[in-house]
Formats: structure tokens, sequence, C-alpha cells
């Protein structure tokens, strides 16, 4: 897998990420390939550096080591505003929705926020013709019922289907997803995995996930990481019958 | 919200209308007195034996004048020249005040002179403030000062410390506002023309309690400089002194008006050595044989008894001054409040009487030309501290006895201003 | 809905009636004052209601439109400029909002508490400047006789002009927050309020936003800060003390930090307290009576005299008559 040539087609190409926080190294060398269009997820206990990677993609946290490259561009330096423009979306574990701002307003700011003026002053939100945009976007994610609620009112669930509204708006082309399925009941986690089946095939999504069966169910590969290294990689299948990895990431889940 | 307000409003007002008829029994109108000072913060002890001067006056005139009942309100201000004008603001918008006695300090008295402007209908007198700008720089015709300012208290001390102590090269400690700056702007004028020069001058905020790195410049004994003139008020005096006592200071020193005030010279502690043989000026001296002061003291002591200060302070004489030439000029015009007060204020401009410093008359600007004392403090027999006289100035005038022309080209005192050309 | 434009009817007709039934005295100083004062504790409250920042330098940050619109206008002393007016005035507001903009550059990595402490350094090291620099600030004196405009021929001084003069511009600051908090920009200082973290992830730069809510909150604040000049006809450093920075936040606890209105409410208040507390209290326990009628408050309704409003309406509302189901239009968002 670590071929050096980086091929133009690869969606997120990642290097030698490393980040350490004082003597501690939270993701330690790691290289990742993901195709454009594909499902990843990334498995591995708590505390095996799936959240930092993450940080370290979406821009949120410099990585100490190692370089980031997205559709051939090497982003590694770039502001976490400037991803967003390249089309990086992120939600996070837990969820964080605008408690005091509507759903549609929620859903608004995501859009603005991809597409930009994001400052604009002049003219009332109400009167903005990408405004239009929440409709759909609240359609996708099953909230066209509730784009009036403030967000501080939508139940756990749909506080993550917003979460992922607002990740889907304008056209993101890398989707980092942090344990969509956190908190959610069967039926939710049911309704969530289809959502994420109609996602656009173009789309790239890499999803952290405790839970093997939605793991496994919804990606076409799979990356192992475990105390900041990279364990293992391949198809669900080979990881289901991985019997190291069933221990290793079944014990420490288990507990 | 605002309908609150409004029924607030009428109940305040209703409030000062019955207070009106309750008085108005007699047949003429009650004339109302507003007093102004500083009842809060570092002056409110100063400030509320400023009202007792107000009180004073009153109940010498019986609490009338020619029929028309006095009635006296008060409103409080901290120093602060925004809160003064809003108090002042009150007592004659809201309270309908015809008579303003007051303020108490310097930049609060520049403010309330400015606002005199907005209200033809009232006539305003000063209480204790001694700021130089409050009736020079475009005075108001409706406000007069019976007291001498900051400037004419101290210009016969610069003169004096040259010709008679032979000092010609002084170092000057103050607080940063305009009040001391006039009184160094005062001393100078004289000092200077008498071939004084000053070395140094050192700011120190109003409130500073170490005055460490001020006192670390100043020389400890005279050498080159034969002494200091000292511009602080209140606790500031006492915690220069005392701090430049403990290092073991000695510069023989020249006190601003405050220096030498009562609430400084009944300090104990390591200030007090310094103070026997302080230098000061001011338009009172505790030993003076003046009769009209002697009287104001007995006077106030028969009326205030055990709520009073000891000894009446120099803001009581000051607000009782103006408080009494407003009743005076009352008295002489009957009550007649009519047009603008056009007679009372008349009657203001030309009064002359005796305050308990002696006599007092205004001159073009209605400021006060009056006796100033060069005093020296000593010991008495029963060990406390008071003012004996060294010499009496006669009719001390807002120029400086420089003449009108020669004093305006002095400009206006500052920190940098005036210096004595070398 | 329509019981809010009834609201706005009412309140605009007092404003325009209130003239004709006080005297000079509840005119400008009570008025004028709430007006004014109110403008500046409403820049607090934008700043507090919708991108949850609290600041004391809110006063200082007036300050600054005080004493440039004093140095432009009125010099004194050899210290000052003068300039046209319309000059002077788009210099302040100029220099307010930059003050604003620089606060926030220092604040904008702090939260909470310790923004409160950071604004209020910022506003006692101002408070100091004014007191000790002579050369811009005249020192301890500060700027007398500051008179505001005449326009051919209307002194906007006078008490009724100044008080319309007043009523418009709180007005149209009043209605700016409330249409900025509805822009793109406004909703994004929302969810800065909310989750930062969030706003960051959607490609927002979180401290740019920061900064500049500051930036726009000094320009309201430089609104009130000339209003206040020209209210006192002067500004010195007692105009940027502690009391005066300690005020802004006392009045918008009052009111109500949640909504723009509470700062106006808590304005009035605090000027009526501050003018008649006298009357019916000994003055040394003055200090202590507006302490405890804020305690109460805080005590009794954290979100100040608006929200105690807005609780008792909410419960008459519902008691009273059916709840209109149509949602509302979410345009009386901001908590």
């Amino acid at each position: 897998m670590a071929d050096a040539a980086v091929k133009q087609e690869e969606a997120l190409v990642v290097e030698g990420l490393t980040r350490r926080f004082g003597a501690l190294v939270a993701v330690d060398g790691v290289s990742l390939r993901v195709a454009p269009g594909e499902r990843r997820a990334v498995l591995g206990a708590n505390g095996a550096g799936k959240t930092t990677l993450f940080n370290m993609i979406a821009g949120d946290l410099p990585p100490s080591e190692g370089h980031i490259s997205l559709f051939g561009r090497d982003i590694t330096r770039l502001s976490p505003q400037k991803r967003v423009l390249e089309g990086v979306r992120r939600t996070y574990q837990k969820s964080l929705v605008f408690g005091g701002l509507s759903v549609r307003d929620n859903l608004y700011v995501a859009i603005r926020g991809a597409t930009g003026p994001r400052l604009a002053i002049w003219r009332r939100v109400e009167t903005q013709p990408d405004r239009d945009g929440t409709g759909p976007l609240a359609e996708r994610v099953g909230l066209a019922d509730r784009l009036d609620a403030p967000a501080s009112e939508l139940s756990h669930g749909e506080q993550r289907q917003l979460e992922l509204g607002m990740a889907l708006a304008h056209t993101p082309r890398l989707l980092l997803l942090d344990e969509p399925a956190a908190g959610l009941s069967t039926r939710e986690r049911e309704s969530l995995m289809a959502m994420l089946a109609d996602l656009p095939r173009d789309l790239t999504l890499i999803l952290i996930e405790h839970d093997l069966d939605i793991a496994l169910k919804a990606v076409d590969f799979v990356t192992v990481m475990h105390n900041g290294r990279l364990l293992a990689e391949g198809t669900p299948d080979e990881i289901a019958a991985n019997q190291d990895i069933q221990d290793i990431y079944m014990g420490k889940h288990g507990q | 919200m605002l309908r609150n307000g409004l029924t607030l409003g009428a109940t305040a007002t209703l409030a000062a209308l019955m207070g009106t008829t309750a008085l108005s029994a007699q047949e003429e109108e009650t004339i109302t007195i507003g007093g102004l000072a500083t009842l809060e913060g570092p002056f409110a002890a100063p400030g509320e034996d400023g009202l007792r001067g107000v009180e004073l006056a009153i109940e010498e005139f019986g609490g009338e004048i020619a029929g028309h009942p006095i009635e006296m309100i008060t409103a409080s201000s901290d120093g602060n020249p925004d809160v003064a004008l809003e108090s002042a603001r009150r007592l004659v918008e809201q309270d309908g005040a015809d008579i303003m006695i007051g303020p108490l300090s310097g930049s609060e008295g520049i403010r309330i002179a400015q606002y005199a402007k907005e209200q033809p209908g009232t006539t305003f007198l000063n209480g204790g403030s001694a700021a130089i700008e409050t009736t020079l720089v475009d005075p108001a015709e409706n406000f007069f000062r019976f007291n001498t300012e900051g400037a004419q208290w101290t210009a016969p001390l610069g003169e004096y410390v040259v010709n008679e102590r032979g000092w010609d090269n002084i170092v000057i400690v103050s607080e940063d506002y305009s009040f001391p700056y006039a009184q160094i702007f005062g001393f100078m004028a004289t000092y200077c023309e008498a071939g004084g020069t000053v070395q140094d001058k050192y700011f120190t905020p109003v409130g500073n309690n170490d005055y460490s790195s001020v006192i670390a410049q100043l020389p400890l004994e005279t050498g080159e400089v034969d002494g200091m003139y000292v511009v602080l008020g209140g606790s500031d005096a006492v915690n220069f002194l005392s701090q430049y006592a403990q290092m073991g200071g000695q510069l023989p020193i020249v006190g601003g008006t405050n220096v030498t005030d009562q609430t400084v010279l009944t300090t104990q502690g390591p200030a007090r050595e310094l103070l026997p043989g302080i230098l000061s000026s001011g338009p009172v001296s505790d030993n003076a044989d003046l009769e009209a002061w002697q009287e104001f003291v007995q006077r106030y002591q028969d009326y205030f008894g055990d709520e009073g200060l000891p000894s009446p302070s120099l803001f009581a004489s000051n607000y009782y001054t103006n408080t009494k030439a407003a009743l005076l000029a009352l008295q002489e015009v009957e009550g007649d409040l009519s047009n603008d007060h056009e007679a009372l204020n008349e009657a203001l401009s030309n009064l002359e009487f005796t305050s308990p410093t002696g006599p007092v008359s205004l001159n073009e600007n209605r400021q006060a030309t009056a006796a100033i004392y060069i005093n020296e403090v000593v010991e008495q027999a029963d060990g406390s501290l008071a003012l004996e006289p060294l010499e009496r100035i006669e009719e001390v005038d807002q120029y400086l006895g420089l003449g009108r022309e020669a004093y305006m080209e002095l400009g206006l005192p500052s920190r940098d201003n005036p210096s004595c050309p070398s | 809905m329509t019981l809010r434009r009834l609201l706005t009817v009412v309140v605009a007709l007092v404003l325009l009636v209130y003239p004709f039934v006080v005297n000079s005295f509840w005119l400008v100083q009570i008025g004028g004052r709430t007006l004014g004062f109110g403008t500046i504790v409403l820049s607090l409250v934008f700043l507090t209601a919708y991108t949850g920042m609290l600041s004391l330098a809110q006063m200082t940050v007036a300050g600054v439109a005080g004493y440039a619109t004093a140095y432009f206008t009125a010099p004194t002393g050899g210290v000052g400029l003068e300039l046209a007016w319309p000059v002077a005035l788009i210099l302040a507001l100029g220099l307010a909002t930059l003050a604003g903009l620089l606060i926030g550059l220092v604040a904008v990595r702090t939260r909470g508490i310790y923004t409160l402490m950071i604004t209020l350094a910022v506003a006692m090291a101002f408070y100091y400047l004014t007191l000790q620099n002579y050369a811009v600030f005249n020192g301890f004196t500060g700027f007398n006789n500051v008179e505001p405009p005449v326009i051919a021929g209307l002194d906007l001084g006078a008490p009724l002009p100044f008080y319309y003069l007043s009523a418009v511009l709180a007005v149209l600051c009043y209605a700016g927050v409330r249409h900025v908090v509805r822009t793109p920009f406004g909703l994004a200082l929302q969810g800065l309020r909310d989750e930062p973290q969030r706003l960051q992830a959607l490609g927002y730069n979180v401290p740019l936003l920061r900064v500049l809510a500051f930036g726009l909150a000094g320009f309201v604040a430089g609104i009130g800060g000339i209003l206040n000049l020209w209210l006192n006809a002067s500004i010195s450093p007692g105009s940027v003390a502690l009391n005066p920075v300690i005020d802004v936040l006392m009045a918008g606890v009052l009111g109500g930090i949640g909504h723009p209105a509470g700062a106006y409410v808590g304005a009035f208040v605090f000027t009526i307290v501050d003018n008649f507390a006298i009357d019916f209290i000994a003055r040394e326990r003055f200090n202590t009576l507006i302490g405890l009628v804020f305690l109460a408050i805080v005590l009794f309704s954290p979100d100040g005299l608006t929200g105690l409003v807005r609780r008792a309406w909410a419960r008459w509302a519902g008691t009273g008559r059916r709840r209109d189901d149509a949602p509302d239009d979410s345009t009386n968002i901001g908590k």
C-alpha cells in the first residue's frame, strides 16, 4: 500500500502523519490512501488516535509531522476554513448544533460557510436567494418538517441528522463523520444507514465508528488503528475474518 | 417602561409640590436654595461641612427673606463633574431651585459654571470650588464666586519665600489636576517674578498611596535645593509626608492651602513631625485676630455643637460666605426674582460685605477680591497645631495684582504652565 | 406578530409624545440619558446576547468616541484640532470602531470571566491614560464646553432637538442590531455563541468574527458615547473611570442581557434609581440601594426585567388564549 507516488485520482492521501502532545504520541506515522467515492471506516479502541487523525485532516489540529493532500493538492498547511472551500466537511463525536438558531438557520449558516460571502451584513437572510437551499438539504436528512424548530428542541437523533445536513451543505468532496451513530436508537441507526447509503457516489466518506456492524456494512474498506498506529487495512470481510483484530477491538471496546 | 417612569416622575413632582405647599402657608412665595456638595467619595467630609455653612447662613436670616420662606434642598456629587452636572440639573430642572450654591471641587465648578449659561433663570453661587477657569474663561453672567480661588490663595506666598526666607530654588510635588495647577500657578507667578527657580515638578495622581518613586528623586536635606512646595490634599498629604519623614527627609516645606487644612494638622504618626514650621497661605488663619472669623466660629459651634467639626473648615466658610451673599442680595431686592433674577443678579454684582475671612467684593467676572494670609504652622500650648498668621495681604484680586492684561498673558495653568524663565 | 407591531407603535408614540408631558429635567436628564447611555448598554447586550462575549470596555469605547469628538470639535488649552463636525463625527465613530476591533483582538483568545478581566484591564488602562496624558486627553480636566453642532439654525444641544436626536439614533442603533442579527453575519455570530468549534468546521474564521463583533459593538457604543458627551457637554477621566464602566454592566443585567430591548429598559431603570434613590434613602446608603436592586433582579430574574416581562407575558398568553400553532417566523431568536 505504501506506494510513494501520489496518483492524481486519489481523493485523500495521508503520509507519515504524526501528532504529539508532549511525550504522548497520539497519532504515529499514519499513512492512508482513499480513492474518490470510496467509503472508508476507521476503527479502533478509545485512544487509538482516530479523532486526532480527523482533527488533522480537517485542519483543527496542525500535525507534528507528515503531509495531507486532497485530490492531489497539498493541504497540510491550509486553515480549516480554506479546507471547507476545498470540500472537506466533518462532524463531531458530540452533537454540535447552534441551539439558539432554527434548523433552517443552522443549515443556512452551513451553506454560507461553504459558499460565502460569510460576513454579508446588508441583506437579511430572509431575502438571500441561496436560502432556498435549506429546504432540499433538510429533506435529504429527514428534517423537512422541522425547519422552523429551534435546534435546541430537537431530539438527539434529529440533532445528529442536522449535523449531517450541515456537513452536506453545498458540495462536499470529502466527508469525515466522527461516530455518527453514537447514542442513536436501533431505528434511528437504520435510517442513518439509509441516509449514508443515499449519498452521491462521487462523495468520499470516512467514518469513525465503534459499532462494528454498522461500520462493516456501510463501507468498502476498513482501516484499523491501535495506539496511534495503523494496525491493519482490508475489506470488511477480511477485517471481520481477522481474529487478532476482533480480539483487540472487541476486547477493549467490550468493557 | 416609559409609562412607569412617568408615574414615578409624577410622584416625585407631586412630592415636591406638596413640600412647597406645606411651606408656603405664608403669603409670599418660597425661595428654594439648592445646595450641591460632594457627599460621597473622598471629599465627603468637606462636602458635609460645606452644607453646614449653607444651613448656618439660612438660619442666620431666620429662614426667611422679606416674607419669603427660604427652603433648602440638597444634592450630592462624588467629585466627578459628570455627577455634579447631573445633580445640578436635578436641583434646577426637577426640584425648581431658584438659587444654587455649589459645587465643592475645582473641575466640578468649571462644569457647573458652564451649565449656568443654559439656565439664565437661576442664580448660581459657587460653593467651595477654587479652579481659576470657572470665573476667568468665558464666565457665565449668572455665576458668582464670593470666595477667592486657588491661585489667589497662593500668590502672596511665592514672593514671600524668596524675599523673606531667601529660597530661590525649590522642587514641587503636586496632585495632578486643575486645583493644584491653580495653586502652583499663583505661587509661581510671584515666585518667578521675585527671582526664584523651580528645579523640578513631580505630579502624582489623586488618591495615590505609594510615593516612594517620587521620594527617591527628592533631596532629603537642603543643599542645592532650598525647599519643597507640596500641593497635596487630605490623605494624599498625610501619606506623602509620612513616607517622606520615614525616609528621613528634612527639606523645609511650603504647603499648598490644603496641606495645612485641619484634616492634615490633626494627623498623628510620622507626618506630624514635619508639620510645625510649614509655611502656607490661604483665606483663613486659625490665630488671626479677626473678629468676623471668631464670630463665625462661635456661631458654627453654637448651632452644630457635637454634630459639626470642632472648628469650621474652609469649606464651611466658603459655602457660608456664598450663601450669605445670596441672602443679603435677596434682602436688598426684597425677594424679587422676576425677569430672570435681573434685580438679584445686579445686587449680587455690586454686593460688598464682611465675610468670615474679612471684606469681600466682586470684580467684573463676578470673582471675589479678598484678603489672604501667609501662615506658619505652630504648636499650641495644648500640643495641637494651628495656623499662625505671618502676614495679611489685603484685596488680592483675580489677576493677582498683575493687572488683567499681564495676567491673561500668562495663559491658563497646566502641568507646564507657568515655568520660571531662567 | 400583531402584538409585536402594536408594541412597536406604542413605543414609537411614547417616544414622540414624551417631550410634551415632562419637564426639561425628565426630557434631558432622564430621557436623553436613557437613550444615550442605553445605546452604550446596547453594544454590551449585542455582544452578550448574540456572540456570548462579555465586555467591560464598552464605556471605554464610548469614551474614545467622546474624546475624539471633543478633540476635533472643542479644542481646549492648546489640545485638539478643530475640524468640520461631519468629519469629526466620522473620525470619532471610526476611532471607536477601531478601538472595538483592537479590544476584540486582545480579548479574542479568552472566554467568560477572562474576557471580563482583560476588558476591565483595558478599561482601567484607558482611564489612567486619559488621566495622565495631556497632549491628547488634557489630563484630569478633559474637555469642557463641547456643544453639539447647530445645523441649519437648529441647535442640537437644546433640550427638545437633543432628545429627538437621541431618540432617532437610539432607534436606529436598536433597529440596526435587530437587522444585523438576521443577516448571514449575524447568524454566524449566533453560531459562534452556541458552538464556535462547529462554526469553524463550517468554514468560518471564528477569531475574525469575534473581532468584527467587537468592532461593530464599538461602533454602536461610539454613537452612545457621542450622545453622552453632548448630554454632559464635556468629558473627563471621570467619564471612563471604574464606576461608569461598571454602570454599563449593571444596567445591562438590570434590563436583561439576553435581548436588545433590555439595554434601554436597564438604562432607564438605572437612571431613575441613580437620580431618585437619594429621595428615599440616606445618601450614605445610596450605593447600597443600587446594589440591592441589582442583587434582587439577578436573584429573581437572571435574564433581567425584560426576561421577567417576557415570562409573565408567556404565562398570560399561555393561559389566556390558545397559543398560535403556526410557528413563529423565528425573528426573535436571540435566546
